[in-house]
């Protein structure tokens, strides 16, 4: 093909094709979105372009605790397994960036049955916890202080940052390190 | 229609996107290549973006996985340079979506789809023809032109994009208050920048800017196709993914919406910047060199494949994945989390201001000295997570004593919570106080001056 200008039909026709049916799928979805139909169609999310979904009021991570069978604890998440980082300050793993706690119990299961207390002092019980506090905790603590003046314990200085939390779910372990 | 799609144009604009979606997923990929078992292979912990479907690819082992990802980094490489680019596109393409399934939280998100959809239509484009490898090597290609359909469905994909967001922020409640941006800016993750940090502390330009947000991401698809406002408009989408990459950290989301929009640039805007070099045109080619480069691609492949595949069995040698050293956690710290204490009450409360009016969700005006007469408005941004409650809004005069008091219940599902104390002449002047209190514990206090009407 030397130009543009004298493309075969076949290949034009392909083309007419493909750019139908490009426009079509955006132009479908765009339409899904604007009425708000949202469904559990996964083919959806490669041409809905709904950035910025939602947003939340405190920030939260998983934790994770065996207890072993002496009455040790011991932390399941974050866990060593774990080495890619993200964030800001790179310390986020991707348990913490998981916002719906939907890999929690798989990555738990994975440790369990990685690690070597399963030989000599085995894990017997997993608690999982969710660690919250409200968003304006992240702020550093000069600009905490300097735009957060309305709390009459810490108005003025610096950031509390205190944290919360939750136990999402508590299980037995199975000899061998797996979930009851 | 025909002239628009089908008007033959120079690739040069095309190459140019090439070259910047390559390096930019070079590097997204790049960084993860340390950890290429660990996201993607079975041997780590591969985090299925659905899990159960059809887009659930098969995590493999950590050699394949390894084997997998070199490829993509040389696929990204050879697309960068412009060599063999569209069969390296097309494999890029494939096996960025493969591992990027197999890993949701760190890897895939909308900005790797959008990175999927360029790397997608520019394989059936010709932006290999400029500024490339493949047109040193075929001198028959360098310099002619091309229909335009793969730059104009780019286009038309970008001002889909910024359609459907603004679609979306349209329907969120708390989009046009600023609050949406500001929790943003708080993120744990994507928040907390310096510039993120400095927007916070000048919350008066959230809302603003938020409505700014909104006229650009409805007015960019329209008017960029008016030839005399394109410039603006693109100078306009520049400095927003410019604002975007500054506050908030997104990976590669700005770069790569910045690099996405140079398909708008037409071939005679690139002809006046002379910096850029201008194709070779001679057809001086007789085939070797294209049979050379083919050879070249593939040994230089297996040998890329090869180092790296030894590198990551030296790198896994070490690793013992199988029998980890868990950490001791202190029992004590654990006891006191399974207590699940509840937040104290002022940790439901996000924000709190006093101004002489109420705008939407924000107050304005005196925020410091009122004056006999006006109205003093107190306005609670609460978190998501509160309970029902009892709220009490007391203005205290400057001798202590409760000059009014408003009482109301908050339901769970309200996110703000307002009272209004008008200031009569029979109040003296001096300093006053707006004290929130929710279910009996004072969560919030604000002063102001109250002067005499002049």
């Amino acid at each position: 093909m030397q130009s543009g200008t004298r493309q075969p039909h076949l290949r034009r026709a392909a083309a007419v094709f493909c750019i139908g049916l490009y426009l079509l799928a955006n132009v479908f979805f765009l339409v899904r979105n604007s009425v708000g139909a949202t469904g559990p169609d996964p083919w959806a999310y490669f041409f809905t372009w709904d950035m910025y979904p939602f947003y939340r009021t405190t920030s939260s991570r998983p934790l994770a605790f065996g207890r072993t069978k002496n009455g040790t604890c011991v932390e399941l998440l974050p866990s060593p397994l774990q080495e890619f980082r993200w964030g800001l300050d790179g310390t986020a793993t991707r348990t913490d960036m998981d916002r719906g706690f939907r890999y929690t119990s798989s990555t738990i299961r994975k440790v369990l049955r990685s690690s070597k207390h399963a030989d000599h002092n085995p894990i017997v019980h997993v608690y999982v916890i969710e660690e919250y506090w409200p968003a304006r905790f992240n702020l550093p603590d000069d600009v905490y202080s300097r735009t957060i003046d309305w709390p009459p314990r810490s108005a003025g200085q610096s950031n509390p940052r205190r944290k919360y939390w939750k136990v999402l779910e508590e299980f037995d372990v199975e000899f061998g390190g797996t979930g009851r | 229609m025909k002239t628009f799609f089908f008007t033959p144009e120079s690739p040069r604009s095309l190459a140019l996107v090439r070259i910047g979606v390559g390096l930019l997923f070079l590097y997204e990929f790049g960084v993860r290549w340390p950890y290429s078992v660990e996201l993607y292979s079975s041997d780590g912990l591969p985090m299925p973006f659905f899990p159960g479907t059809l887009l659930e690819p098969a995590a493999l082992g950590w050699l394949p996985t390894s084997a997998l990802h070199a490829a993509l980094l040389f696929a990204l490489l050879a697309v960068t340079i412009g060599w063999y680019t569209t069969p390296s596109l097309l494999i890029a393409c494939l096996i960025s979506t493969w591992l990027g399934l197999l890993d949701g939280p760190g890897t895939f998100n909308k900005y790797s789809v959008i990175g999927l959809h360029l790397m997608m239509l520019l394989s059936v484009s010709r932006c290999g023809w400029a500024w490339s490898v493949d047109a040193l090597v075929d001198r028959r290609t360098s310099c002619h032109l091309a229909a335009a359909w793969p730059r104009r469905l780019i286009q038309l994909f970008l001002c889909n994009v910024y359609l459907g967001a603004a679609i979306t922020k349209l329907r969120m409640a708390h989009f046009m208050t600023g609050d949406l941006v500001e929790f943003s800016l708080l993120d744990n993750h994507w928040g907390c920048t310096a510039f993120g940090l400095w927007l916070f502390e000048h919350r008066e330009l959230l809302g603003p800017a938020s409505v700014a947000t909104l006229v650009f991401e409805f007015s960019f698809p329209v008017l960029v196709w008016i030839p005399r406002l394109r410039w603006m408009l693109l100078a306009c989408a520049a400095a927003f993914h410019v604002t975007i990459g500054m506050a908030l950290h997104l990976g590669i989301f700005s770069p790569l919406m910045l690099v996405s929009l140079l398909a708008f640039v037409n071939d005679s805007d690139l002809s006046r910047l002379r910096i850029l070099p201008t194709p070779d045109s001679s057809t001086t080619d007789d085939g070797r060199w294209r049979r050379r480069s083919l050879l070249i691609y593939v040994t230089l492949f297996c040998l890329w494949l090869v180092a790296a595949l030894v590198y990551r069995q030296y790198q896994e040698s070490y690793k013992g994945r199988d029998s980890i050293e868990l950490a001791t956690a202190d029992g004590n710290v654990v006891e006191t989390m399974l207590l699940e204490q509840k937040p104290a009450y002022e940790d439901y409360f996000h924000r709190f201001e006093i101004g002489s009016r109420i705008n939407g969700f924000r107050t304005s005006g005196e925020t410091q000295q009122f004056q006999s007469g006006m109205t003093v408005h107190g306005l609670a941004r609460l978190a998501d997570n509160h309970p029902s409650l009892d709220l009490d809004w007391l203005l205290i005069a400057a001798d202590g004593r409760e000059a009014a008091r408003l009482s109301k219940t908050l339901d769970a599902s309200f996110a703000y919570a307002t009272a209004g104390f008008e200031l009569t002449e029979e109040l003296p002047p001096g300093q006053y106080r707006i004290i929130l209190m929710a279910d009996g514990y004072e969560v919030a206090r604000k002063s102001f001056q109250l002067e005499p009407r002049h």
